[in-house]
């Protein structure tokens, strides 16, 4: 699994599309650790991948209401009950689904580290 | 009538409701039986709730329009996303943020502010991008990503990462400034005070 490219405060305003990759990597990560992880609660994963995407992009305003808006994520029974029916099913499907996005994000990353996606 | 079909979809998850309602606007509501009562209508709706209820072994990703699985990168282009599928990708992949994502029913607003409009704000935008410049053919997302770069359009993109704010502002100057331009003779305070409670008021 490729790595993802961890960015600076320093590249936090690249462009426009940053944020939405941001987004993403921070979903990808939090999905992943939460994968990873099978007795992590998804508020823990979450908050795991916040510091490593979109933490060092926060201001010391959105910071501590970020970490309270992860306490409202959803329990980890409830939340792969409402994903699906059948566990196992969907547990095959989100490790797809995971592993296409991840490629996805190690791409725009890669696009990203370059010195043309800077300014 | 658009009341009425648009409580029958929201009440899509308690099938008995529905059918009591159905059954109770076809027999008491002459003012609405002509539309309640046509045979469509009810099929339709029927059919809905049969599907919901039966299909119990779907998962989120078999309802999902467009899975990452379904993006192109095209190799031969430097890894080149294909932009539509990404937006349609990162759309869908917004719906998993749905209001059954939030555990707390008091911080479903503050949790959806930081989870799901930030990501929508975005995804907006580079649609919106997308839409201008595939009249160019170039439907890559790198290449979006150049062209702005390219243009230094900085601003745009600051603003854009504070989707919250920039739309009230926004609303709040351009209004004071068109009530300056048309009422000369009002004090700065008046054109700004008066559009406040429309613009910025309903968030703080």
């Amino acid at each position: 699994m490729a790595q993802p490219v961890r960015l600076s405060r320093h590249h936090s305003h690249q462009s426009t599309d940053t944020s939405l990759y941001s987004g993403l990597d921070f979903t990808a990560q939090a999905l992943r650790h939460n994968i990873s992880n099978p007795n992590k609660e998804l508020a823990d994963s979450f908050r795991e991948a916040y510091g490593n995407t979109l933490k060092p992009h926060h201001s010391f305003v959105v910071k501590p209401l970020f970490s309270a808006a992860m306490s409202a994520t959803p329990y980890r029974k409830d939340f792969y009950a409402k994903l699906g029916g059948d566990d196992a099913k969907v547990q095959q499907q989100l490790e797809k689904y995971l592993s296409a996005l991840e490629k996805i994000v190690a791409t725009l990353n890669q696009f990203l580290a370059r010195k043309e996606a800077k300014w | 009538m658009m009341a009425e079909a648009t409580k029958l979809t929201a009440r899509r998850d308690r099938p008995p409701l529905v059918l009591f309602e159905l059954c109770f606007s076809t027999s008491l509501s002459s003012a609405s039986l002509h539309v309640s009562n046509h045979p469509s209508r009810i099929i339709n709706q029927l059919n809905r709730l049969l599907n919901k209820h039966t299909d119990t072994m779907s998962t989120f990703f078999d309802t999902v329009k467009k899975s990452w699985e379904d993006v192109p990168v095209d190799a031969s282009k430097d890894n080149a996303i294909s932009t539509t599928e990404f937006l349609e990708a990162a759309e869908s992949l917004t719906t998993l943020f749905g209001r059954s994502f939030y555990r707390i029913d008091g911080a479903v607003s503050l949790a959806k502010l930081y989870f799901r409009c930030p990501g929508l704000g975005s995804f907006q935008a580079c649609q919106e991008r997308h839409v201008w410049q595939r009249q160019g053919k170039h439907c890559s997302t790198s290449w979006i990503d150049r062209s702005e770069l390219t243009r230094h359009r900085k601003s745009v993109t600051a603003s854009l990462l504070l989707p919250h704010f920039q739309r009230p502002s926004r609303t709040l100057s351009s209004t004071s400034l068109r009530r300056r331009s048309t009422l000369p003779p009002r004090a700065l305070f008046g054109s700004t005070g008066t559009p406040f409670p429309s613009s910025f008021a309903p968030i703080y």
